[in-house]
């Protein structure tokens, strides 16, 4: 894991965000203008919150991400096993 | 004074070729040294000194029974019997590079990797055509420790959680759907070293090197093996005149040997059903995920293939052994979603694999992917200029399949039409085929280890390989298995070998080696060779009179 950030990746980006894993998050975005820009359209789709900086509705959405896995709600696409509530959000940052 | 032995080979030094008469000063000898057209006399006579025939001469030994065993190869690796394993393939590497053609036989080249086959392995699956073993787990089970010790690895024991494992080792998967499991590594035992000595100090062995058996001699009426026809590079040829005789040349020439031997059956010797070389099965190991850790904390060592250096002991003491974690689905989950057996291992992809991969698994790149795949690809031309390593860690592991292969009859040895080897033996020709149960298990697998990984936050799964819409890859990597092709079974309708490994059909043929296996279960067949081959030892040891 690099904080150079050299992999170009936003859906891995996203997903390492959303689990709170900071590090690989910012890894996983490789140039500022386009990571920023990222985290903005997340904090956005994440409505009236602030976003990344709020550690709770990350914990949130990570407890509904791991109950869709448990429930079975995976969604495939791009070639990604995705919850439901993750998959939702990408269409949103039009990831997909 | 019985059985000196002499450091190196040499010719047969003595007349009376007979094991009974102890007058033999080398007991490993090049046949070259064989009066031409004599004929040796033994109670078992086995073709093929690797994992199998080796282990099983010393057991037979062990039981008081002369042993010829034939080695086709020398004491060190030759082109000119390396070529003796070349035949023609489909979806096949050349054989010649799966094969060690010398004393030791594939061990030689082994990777050492031991686990040995689950209870599922040996019953039959509804889901799974032609699966079910003849026998079940139990029969293999009392001769697995030994085969531990004879592979030089740790005690029988394959539960990760009665080895001394450090906290955090193990995967918090928190499924009873995918388990975590170890593989013990062997040194890797080198069998044509390790037993060299024990097998030269033995009065009752002797192993004729450079020596192929080219043809087995079927008696009129077909119910007995009469002699092995056997040949050297320099033209010498003899036979071998025994009791019984056990085929140990692995899964492509055990049934190559039968098939071959058509003079008085023009099917081959034990082929009245046409299953001689058939079921062909390996191991893949594909490339089949990308893995995203998400918890910076998991720590994923141990199931990383390479890990191997990691000694353990088992929290009861006794043995300690290499050990390694792979993944696994639980037999429910085989059950429920109609899968093969199945294990995976990871590997901590570089940047520039882990790019190829996705674009693999992403397909044709959009207008933005495009744009930043080639600003990717640019700055890692820049960042890695300056930089003393290739081939640096991107924090993604690869996950690598090694699956059970479904039994299928259309995977199957023949024998070529064109080519022959240095003997006159037609070549094999193997095709290799897969079945949509291949496939489906590793699309099954890596859904039930996305739910895993996602429910406890651990991690998310890409698909990097997408079989259903590009079919299977040209060149699939394999595991060097070859497995199922003279496949045990109770039934003379349905495999080639009865429950002891003895040919269907005939008195005083048998085959050993992972060729016997009816299903190979998703790992690594040498300890399960081991097992089998001292459990048909004792069984001969109290049939031969």
């Amino acid at each position: 894991m690099k904080e150079s950030g050299r992999l170009v990746d936003r859906r891995a980006a996203v997903i390492g965000l959303l689990a709170g894993c900071t590090a690989l998050g910012l890894a996983a975005v490789v140039r500022k203008p386009e990571g920023a820009e990222l985290v903005r359209q997340m904090r956005r789709c994440l409505r009236g919150t602030d976003g990344l900086a709020d550690a709770a509705v990350l914990a949130r959405f990570r407890a509904e991400a791991e109950a869709d896995f448990r429930a079975g709600r995976i969604v495939h696409r791009g070639g990604w096993y995705l919850s439901a509530t993750e998959a939702l959000l990408f269409e949103r940052l039009r990831l997909f | 004074m019985h059985g000196f032995y002499r450091t190196g080979i040499g010719p047969c030094a003595f007349g009376d070729l007979s094991l009974r008469d102890p007058g033999g000063w080398y007991l490993i000898v090049d046949g070259a040294g064989v009066p031409a057209r004599s004929k040796l006399s033994t109670e078992i006579c086995i073709v093929g000194a690797g994992a199998a025939g080796i282990t099983l001469a010393q057991a037979l030994a062990d039981l008081k029974m002369d042993v010829i065993v034939l080695e086709s190869g020398g004491l060190e690796p030759e082109d000119r019997a390396q070529d003796l394993a070349h035949g023609e393939t489909v979806h096949y590497p050349p054989l010649e590079t799966t094969r060690m053609r010398m004393f030791g036989g594939s061990t030689m080249h082994w990777g050492g990797w031991c686990r040995p086959l689950e209870a599922t392995d040996f019953e039959h699956r509804p889901w799974v055509p032609h699966s079910g073993w003849p026998i079940d787990r139990s029969a293999v089970l009392p001769y697995y420790p030994r085969a531990q010790e004879i592979c030089q690895v740790g005690e029988f024991q394959y539960d990760p959680e009665e080895w001394n494992l450090p906290p955090g080792t193990l995967l918090p998967l928190g499924s009873d759907r995918v388990h975590s499991r170890i593989i013990q590594f062997s040194p890797p035992t080198r069998f044509g070293i390790r037993y060299r000595a024990p097998l030269t100090q033995s009065t009752r062995i002797t192993v004729y090197l450079n020596t192929t058996a080219t043809r087995l001699k079927l008696a009129p009426g077909g119910r007995r093996i009469d002699g092995i026809a056997a040949a050297t590079f320099g033209g010498n040829t003899f036979d071998i005149v025994a009791k019984r005789y056990i085929l140990a040349g692995g899964g492509i020439d055990n049934p190559r040997l039968m098939l071959a031997s058509n003079d008085v059956a023009a099917a081959g010797v034990g082929n009245d059903n046409d299953l001689v070389g058939r079921f062909f099965a390996d191991h893949m190991q594909l490339d089949t995920a990308v893995l995203l850790p998400v918890d910076p904390k998991i720590d994923l060592r141990f199931y990383q293939l390479a890990s191997r250096s990691v000694q353990r002991r088992l929290k009861s003491g006794g043995r300690g052994a290499n050990l390694m974690g792979y993944l696994t689905l639980d037999k429910q989950v085989q059950e429920s979603r109609h899968t093969l057996n199945y294990s995976a291992n990871l590997f901590e992809l570089s940047e520039t694999d882990y790019a190829t991969m996705r674009a693999a698994a992403e397909g044709p790149a959009s207008g933005w992917d495009r744009l930043t795949r080639s600003i990717s690809g640019l700055w890692h031309q820049i960042s890695t200029a300056n930089s003393t390593s290739e081939n640096t860690g991107s924090g993604f592991y690869k996950i690598v399949t090694t699956q059970e292969q479904a039994p299928n009859p259309a995977s199957r040895v023949r024998l070529s039409r064109d080519e022959r080897d240095a003997f006159g033996v037609p070549r094999p020709l193997l095709e290799w085929r897969f079945t949509d149960l291949d496939r489906d298990t590793i699309e099954v697998a890596l859904d039930e280890l996305a739910k895993a990984f996602g429910a406890n936050s651990l991690g998310r799964i890409q698909y990097s390989l997408d079989l259903r819409k590009n079919g299977w890859p040209a060149n699939v990597p394999i595991s060097w298995h070859h497995c199922g092709t003279t496949r045990m079974s109770t039934d003379p309708k349905q495999g080639v070998v009865d429950p002891q490994g003895r040919v269907h059909g005939l008195d005083n043929l048998y085959v050993a080696g992972s060729s016997v296996f009816p299903t190979n279960g998703h790992g690594n067949p040498t300890l399960t060779i081991v097992a089998l081959a001292l459990r048909l030892a004792e069984h001969l040891g109290g049939t031969v009179t």
